[in-house]
C-alpha cells in the first residue's frame, strides 16, 4: 500500500467478532453451535428464543476458550468475569437485549490490555494493543424476499441466535491497511492453532473498522465479511477521507457500510443516533471467579502457539524465519510441513517446496482465500488429496535431479486430480528430463524458427530471451532442463550477433 | 424535573407509544417518584462499598453438551412464512 | 365427607382422605370446578382453568386403585416425594409457566401465549401428585400490590368483596381463602406473596433467594424475585417446600443446593419457640404509615410469642430508610430490560408486520402494556441511562448492600426479625391505585427480605372488623425450618382465634 500524500496521521482500530466454532453447543443454551445449513428455526429452544421464564446457562468451555485466546493475545485475565446486558431493540435479537460484557464499572470482560506483535513488517516490527476481549451472544439473521428495498417485511431465522462470539477490540494502533491484513492473518493463525475457531467458515470471523485521519472525526465501517475485504475497505475509506480533507470538506463522524459488490463504503441507511445501551449487570448469570491456578492450568493445556512454532521451526528444522512464518501463518501448511518431514528428512527442501510451489499453486489454481465461501476446488478439497507423503516424494524427486520444479508442479496437478503418488506418476508419464543436448536441439530450433522477431530482440533484450525460454518449456511439456535450454538459447543468440550482420 | 417533553423522549427511548393526552399525568407521577428516588443521592457511601451482587452462587457453568429441543417452540408465532418468522423491516 | 367443608380441608388431610379411599380425586376436582364456576364470578381469582385437570385426576384415581403405579407425570423426582401431594388441587399464579396452559401474566401482551414447558417448581409439584386446577389473577407482570393492574379485571377479597385481595399474587391468595384450591403458587418480588396472604388470612412464604428454581417464572425483577408458596396450614407449606426446594442446575444457575443444610421433614416441625430471640425494628414500629389496628395486632402478636417463651427486643436499622427507593430503582431497571422481549414476533400479542417499519411496529405493540407497566419501563429506562446510572442504579445497589449487611447483623444476634406484613388493612378497590407513590409505600415492610435475599413468612394473625391482619417473620438465609416452627407455634396457640378460609 502506498503512502498517502498528506502527512496527517491515519489511525485505524479494529473490532473483530470470532465465533467459537469448535464449541458443540451455544453460549447460553444446549442448542447445537453448528447452525449452518439447517432449515430456518430448527436449531432453537426456549432459552435462545427468549421465551418468557427461561434463564441463560453459561457454557464452561466457551469461557475456557475465551481465556485461552486472551492469553494468546497477552491479555490480563479478569479476576471476576461478569456479564452485562446491552439493551437495544432488533427483530433478530430474541430478548431485545444482548448478553455481553462491559468494562465501564469494573474489569468484567474475560481479558483486557493485551497485545499482538507484528514482526514481519518488511524487517521492522510493531505492537498492536488489544483493549479488551469479551464473550457475547450472536443474534439471529434477517433475510428478505427480493431485495431489502422492495421487500415489505423481513424474515427471521434464529438458528444462529445465541452462538458464542469472542469480540476483540484493538486500540487504534494501525497506520496502514497492510498492517491490518497482517494482523488478521496472524489472528487467524492463532485461532487455528488454538483450535477454537475455523476462520474459513462463512461468517465465522467478522470485522468492523474505525478510521480517522489527523484530528478529523472517526468513521466506523461495518459489515465487512471477509479478511481480504477489510484491507480493501480500510484503504478505500482512507482515500475517501483524504480526498474530503484535501478539499476542505468536513469528515462526519458516522457509521458506514462496506458494499462488497461495488467495493466502496456507503453511508449507513438509517442515521444511527447516539445509542445509549443502558448496560447493567446480568442478574441471571453468576459471576466467574478466576483464580491464578485456573489460568495456569488453562495455559498448560494450550497447544503450541504460532510464535513458539516459528521459533521451533527455525531451531529444529533450520528454516529461515521468513519461511517458518509463512508456513505457520497458515496452520495447515505448517502441519503438512511437519508431517512431510517424517517421510523425507530434508526439512528445508520440503519447506521451500511448500512455501514457493505448493502455496503458489494453491493461490493460482484454487482461488485460495481464507474466507473463500465455496468448497469446490478450495484448499480443503486439495488437502484431502495431497498428503504429507505426496509432498515428501515430490521434494525428494526434485532434489535427486530426477525431475525439475516445473515438472513437479505438473505432477502436483496430477496428484490433485488422481490422488496418485508422485513416483508412480513419474514412471507413468516418462517424466525424465530432456537433458541431452540433441533432444533439446530440435525444439530450440523450432522456437527460433517461429519466433523470429523475439529472437532478433533477444540480441539486446533479456526479457525476450525469457520469453523464448518459456516457449521451449511449453513445447517440451515442461520436461526440458531450463538451465540447459537457456544456455543453448544464449549460444544461438551469441552466434547470431557474431556472424549475422 | 420530569416534564412532558422528558416523558415523550423516554417513551421514544423505551419504544412505547403513549397518547398525547396521557403525557401530563405520566409526567406528574414520574416526577414525584423520581423525586422520591433522589433520597439515594443523599446516601453517603464510600467507593469501597461493593454494590450488591444479586446472587451468592458463583462459577456455576454447564458442560458443552448439545441437546436438541424437540417441541415446536414456534407454535406461538403467528406471522410466519414457511419456517421463517415474519418481522417488520428495519428501514424507516 | 359431605357438603362444602371438604373444600376447606388442609392439603395433608385431603391426601389422607384420598389415599384411604374416602374421596375420589375425579369427583373432588369436578366439584371444585363446580364451586369455582359459582364463586369466581364475584371473586375473579382465576384467569384460566386447566381443561386437562379431570383427565389428570382420573390418572391419579387409577394409580390409587392399583391399576398403575404412581410415578408422577414424568417418573417422579427421585427423592421420595412422589405422592405426598396426591390429588391436591394447585392454583398457579399466571406468571409461572405451565406447559399447554395459557400463561398471560395478566397482560394483553400474552393473552394467548401457551408455554411449551413447565416451570421446574410446577413440574416438581405435579410429580408429587398435585393437579393444576388453573392459573390465577395478578397485577400485570407482578407490578402492583393489589391485583388491580390486571388486564383480566380486579380480584376481590373473599373476606370483603369491595376490598382488594392484595397483590400481586392476589388470585392465588383469594382462591385459597375461598377454598377454590388446596395449595397455591405465587411469586414474590417485593412482597407479592406475603401481601395477599396477609390480606386474605393465609400463609405466604417467600423462600431464600435461589432455594426454589426460577426456571419458568416470567421475569419482572430477576435479582429480587422468587416463586413463593401459599397454603392454609403450616404443614401444607412444609410439604410444598419439601417438594419444591433444591437446586435446578439443568435450568437455573442461580438456584442453590440446600438439600444438606435444610431439614424439611414436616413430621419433625415442633411448635416450640421457647428461648427464641426476635427483633422488632424501631424504624418500622414508629413509622407513621402504620394503621392503628395493624399496630395493635402487632403488639398482641409480640405478647403472644412472649407467652410462648420467646424474647422480643427492639433494634434500629437506619439504612431501612432507603429500602423502598433502592427496591423500586432496581426492580424498574431490571423490568425495563426483561419486558423488552415482548415485541409481537415470536409469541404474544401481535399485528400485521407487512409494510410497517420496525420502530413503529415495536412501539405500537408495546403500547398495549398497562399503564403501570409502561410507567415502570420508562422509569427503569431513565435510571439506567448513561447519565443517571451512577446516581440511581449504582446507588440503589450500594444501598441494597448496606441494608443486607445491616439485616444480617441483626440476624446474627436474633433468630428472626418480626414486623407487620402490611402496614395497612386491605384497601377498598380503587382507593390507592391512582397514586403510584402511595401505593409503593405499602411495600415498606416486605421489600426488606427481597433486598437481603432472606426468607420471610406471613402468618395470619388476627381480624379487625372482619378484615385479616398478618404478622411477618424474616430469618437467616435457608432458615425456612425456623420460620415454619414459629408459624406452627402460633397456629397451635391461636387455632380458635384465626380463620384461614371462608366457606
Ligand atoms: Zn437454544
Amino acid at each position: 500500500m502506498t503512502k498517502m500524500s498528506s502527512d496527517a496521521r491515519v489511525r485505524i482500530g479494529l473490532e473483530i467478532h470470532c465465533q467459537l466454532t469448535a464449541l458443540r453447543s451455544k453460549l447460553f443454551c444446549r442448542c447445537s453451535a453448528d447452525y449452518r445449513g439447517k432449515e430456518p428455526n430448527t436449531n432453537v429452544c426456549p432459552v435462545c428464543l427468549g421465551m418468557p421464564g427461561t434463564l441463560p446457562l453459561l457454557n464452561r468451555r466457551a469461557v475456557e476458550y475465551a481465556i485461552m485466546l486472551a492469553l494468546a493475545l497477552n491479555c490480563k485475565i479478569s479476576k471476576r468475569i461478569t456479564f452485562y446486558r446491552k439493551n437495544y431493540f432488533y427483530p433478530d435479537l430474541p430478548k431485545n437485549f444482548q448478553i455481553t460484557q462491559y468494562n465501564a464499572y469494573e474489569h468484567a470482560s474475560v481479558g483486557v490490555d493485551g497485545s499482538l506483535v507484528l514482526d514481519d513488517l518488511n524487517g521492522s516490527s510493531k505492537t498492536i494493543r488489544i483493549r479488551r476481549l469479551q464473550l457475547e451472544e450472536d443474534p439471529g439473521r434477517l433475510a428478505y424476499e427480493g431485495s431489502i428495498d422492495t421487500a415489505n417485511y423481513a424474515l427471521v431465522d434464529y438458528n444462529r441466535a445465541g452462538v458464542a462470539l469472542v469480540e476483540i477490540v484493538t486500540e487504534p494502533d494501525f497506520d496502514e491497511p497492510s498492517e491490518v491484513r497482517l494482523f488478521l492473518n496472524r489472528l487467524a493463525s492463532i485461532l487455528e492453532h488454538l483450535g477454537i475457531c475455523n476462520p474459513a467458515l462463512e461468517g465465522a470471523v467478522r470485522c468492523d473498522a474505525n478510521i480517522s485521519i489527523g484530528e478529523h472525526a472517526r468513521v466506523e465501517v461495518k459489515n465487512i465479511n471477509s479478511f481480504k475485504d477489510v484491507e480493501r475497505a480500510v484503504a478505500f475509506e482512507i482515500t475517501r477521507q483524504r480526498s474530503l480533507a484535501s478539499r476542505g470538506i468536513e469528515i462526519r463522524g458516522e457509521t458506514r457500510h462496506w458494499d462488497d459488490a461495488r467495493r466502496i463504503t456507503v453511508q449507513a441507511r438509517m442515521k444511527e443516533e447516539e445509542e445509549d445501551y443502558r448496560y447493567f449487570p446480568e442478574p441471571d448469570i453468576p459471576s466467574i471467579v478466576v483464580k491464578e491456578e485456573d489460568v495456569e492450568a488453562l495455559r498448560a493445556r494450550m497447544p503450541e502457539l504460532p510464535y513458539a512454532r516459528v521459533e521451533r521451526f527455525v531451531k529444529v528444522y533450520s528454516l529461515s524465519s521468513d519461511t517458518a512464518r509463512i508456513l505457520v501463518n497458515e496452520k495447515h501448511l505448517a502441519d503438512l510441513f511437519e508431517a512431510s518431514t517424517k517421510y523425507y528428512d530434508n526439512a528445508r527442501s520440503i519447506a521451500n517446496w511448500i512455501v514457493t510451489d505448493l502455496k503458489g499453486y494453491l493461490e493460482r489454481y484454487a482461488s485460495y482465500d481464507r474466507n473463500s465461501k465455496g468448497d469446490d476446488g478450495s484448499s480443503n478439497s486439495i488437502f484431502a488429496k495431497v498428503t504429507p507423503r505426496h509432498i515428501a516424494e515430490l521434494a525428494m524427486l526434485v532434489d535427486s535431479g530426477k525431475i525439475n520444479r516445473v515438472t513437479a508442479r505438473q505432477i502436483l496437478q496430477n496428484v490433485v486430480a488422481s490422488g496418485m503418488l508422485p513416483s508412480a506418476i513419474v514412471q507413468g508419464m516418462d517424466a525424465d528430463m530432456l537433458s541431452k543436448k540433441d533432444e533439446l536441439e530440435s525444439i530450440v530450433n523450432r522456437v527460433i524458427e517461429e519466433e523470429r522477431k523475439a529472437f532478433m530482440d533477444a540480441l539486446s533484450n533479456e526479457k525476450a530471451l525469457n520469453y523464448l525460454l518459456g516457449k521451449v518449456m511449453r513445447y517440451s511439456n515442461g520436461r526440458a532442463d531450463p538451465k540447459l535450454a537457456l544456455s543453448m538459447l544464449k549460444e544461438k543468440v551469441a552466434d547470431k550477433s557474431k556472424g549475422g550482420k | 424535573m420530569v416534564g412532558i417533553e422528558e416523558v415523550r423522549h423516554l417513551a421514544y427511548l423505551a419504544r412505547i407509544s403513549i397518547k398525547d393526552e396521557e403525557l401530563r399525568l405520566y409526567a406528574e407521577q414520574m416526577d414525584e417518584i423520581l423525586a422520591y428516588f433522589n433520597m439515594l443521592d443523599e446516601l453517603n457511601v464510600s467507593d469501597d462499598v461493593e454494590p450488591y451482587r444479586m446472587c451468592r452462587a458463583y462459577n456455576e457453568m454447564r458442560d458443552d453438551v448439545p441437546v436438541a429441543f424437540s417441541d415446536n417452540v414456534l407454535s406461538n408465532a403467528k406471522n410466519t412464512k414457511g419456517r421463517f418468522i415474519k418481522a417488520p423491516k428495519m428501514s424507516s | 365427607m359431605v357438603g362444602t367443608s371438604r373444600f376447606a380441608l388442609n392439603a395433608y388431610e385431603l391426601v389422607n382422605e384420598i389415599k384411604n379411599g374416602s374421596i375420589s380425586v375425579e369427583d373432588y376436582i369436578a366439584s371444585m370446578f363446580e364451586r369455582i364456576r359459582k364463586m369466581d364470578e364475584r371473586i375473579n381469582a382465576y384467569i384460566t382453568l386447566n381443561e386437562h385437570a379431570l383427565e389428570e385426576a382420573r390418572i391419579v384415581d387409577k394409580a390409587l386403585k392399583g391399576y398403575t403405579e404412581w410415578k408422577g407425570y414424568s417418573n417422579g423426582n427421585g427423592n421420595g416425594n412422589s405422592s405426598i401431594l396426591l390429588g391436591v388441587p394447585l392454583a398457579v399464579k399466571d406468571n409461572i409457566s405451565t406447559q399447554g396452559i395459557r400463561t398471560t401474566c395478566a397482560s394483553k401482551m400474552l393473552e394467548d401465549y401457551v408455554p411449551v414447558y413447565d416451570a421446574t417448581v410446577v413440574k416438581r409439584l405435579k410429580d408429587a401428585g398435585a393437579i393444576v386446577i388453573g392459573k390465577t389473577n395478578m397485577d400485570e407482570f407482578g407490578m402492583g400490590s393489589t391485583t388491580e393492574f390486571s388486564a383480566f379485571g380486579v380480584t376481590h377479597n373473599p373476606w370483603a368483596y369491595e376490598r382488594v385481595a392484595g397483590g400481586s399474587s392476589g388470585g392465588s391468595a383469594a382462591a385459597l381463602a375461598s377454598c377454590m384450591a388446596g395449595i397455591a403458587l405465587g411469586s414474590d418480588t417485593g412482597g407479592s406473596v406475603r401481601c395477599p396472604a396477609s390480606f386474605c388470612s393465609i400463609y405466604g412464604l417467600k423462600p431464600t433467594y435461589g432455594l426454589l428454581s426460577r426456571y419458568g417464572l416470567i421475569s419482572y425483577a430477576n435479582s429480587l424475585e422468587c416463586i413463593g408458596l401459599m397454603a392454609r396450614s403450616v404443614l401444607d407449606l412444609a410439604l410444598m417446600l419439601k417438594v419444591t426446594a433444591g437446586s435446578d442446575m439443568q435450568n437455573d444457575h442461580t438456584s442453590i443446593d440446600a438439600d444438606t443444610s435444610l431439614s424439611l421433614d414436616p413430621e419433625s416441625i415442633s411448635p416450640d419457640i421457647k428461648g427464641m430471640r426476635f427483633a422488632t425494628i424501631r424504624e418500622v414500629v414508629e413509622s407513621e404509615g402504620i394503621d392503628e389496628p395493624v399496630r395493635d395486632s402487632m403488639l398482641d402478636a409480640i405478647s403472644s410469642v412472649e407467652q410462648l417463651g420467646a424474647i422480643v427486643e427492639e433494634v434500629s436499622i437506619p439504612s431501612l430508610r432507603y429500602a423502598l427507593a433502592s427496591y423500586y430503582t432496581i426492580a424498574m431497571a431490571e423490568a425495563s430490560s426483561n419486558l423488552a422481549r415482548y415485541d409481537g414476533i415470536r409469541y404474544g400479542y401481535t399485528e400485521e408486520p407487512d409494510g410497517v417499519a420496525w420502530n413503529e411496529f415495536y412501539s405500537t405493540i408495546r403500547g398495549n402494556f398497562g399503564s403501570e407497566v409502561k410507567r415502570r419501563i420508562m422509569l427503569g429506562t431513565y435510571v439506567l441511562s448513561s447519565g443517571y446510572y451512577g446516581r440511581y442504579y449504582m446507588k440503589a445497589q450500594k444501598a441494597r448492600a448496606l441494608i443486607r449487611d445491616d439485616m444480617l447483623k441483626v440476624l446474627k444476634d436474633y433468630d428472626a426479625i418480626m414486623m407487620p406484613t402490611m402496614p395497612i388493612l386491605p384497601p377498598r378497590i380503587g382507593e390507592r391505585v391512582s397514586d403510584p407513590l402511595r401505593l409503593y409505600n405499602i411495600d415498606v415492610c416486605t421489600v426488606l427480605a427481597n433486598l437481603a435475599g432472606v426468607p420471610a413468612l406471613s402468618i395470619p394473625y388476627s381480624m379487625y372488623n372482619g378484615l385479616p391482619i398478618g404478622v411477618q417473620f424474616m430469618a437467616r438465609h435457608l432458615d425456612e425450618p425456623l420460620l415454619l416452627r414459629i408459624a406452627y407455634a402460633l397456629e397451635s396457640a391461636r387455632c380458635d382465634k384465626v380463620r384461614r378460609c371462608i366457606i
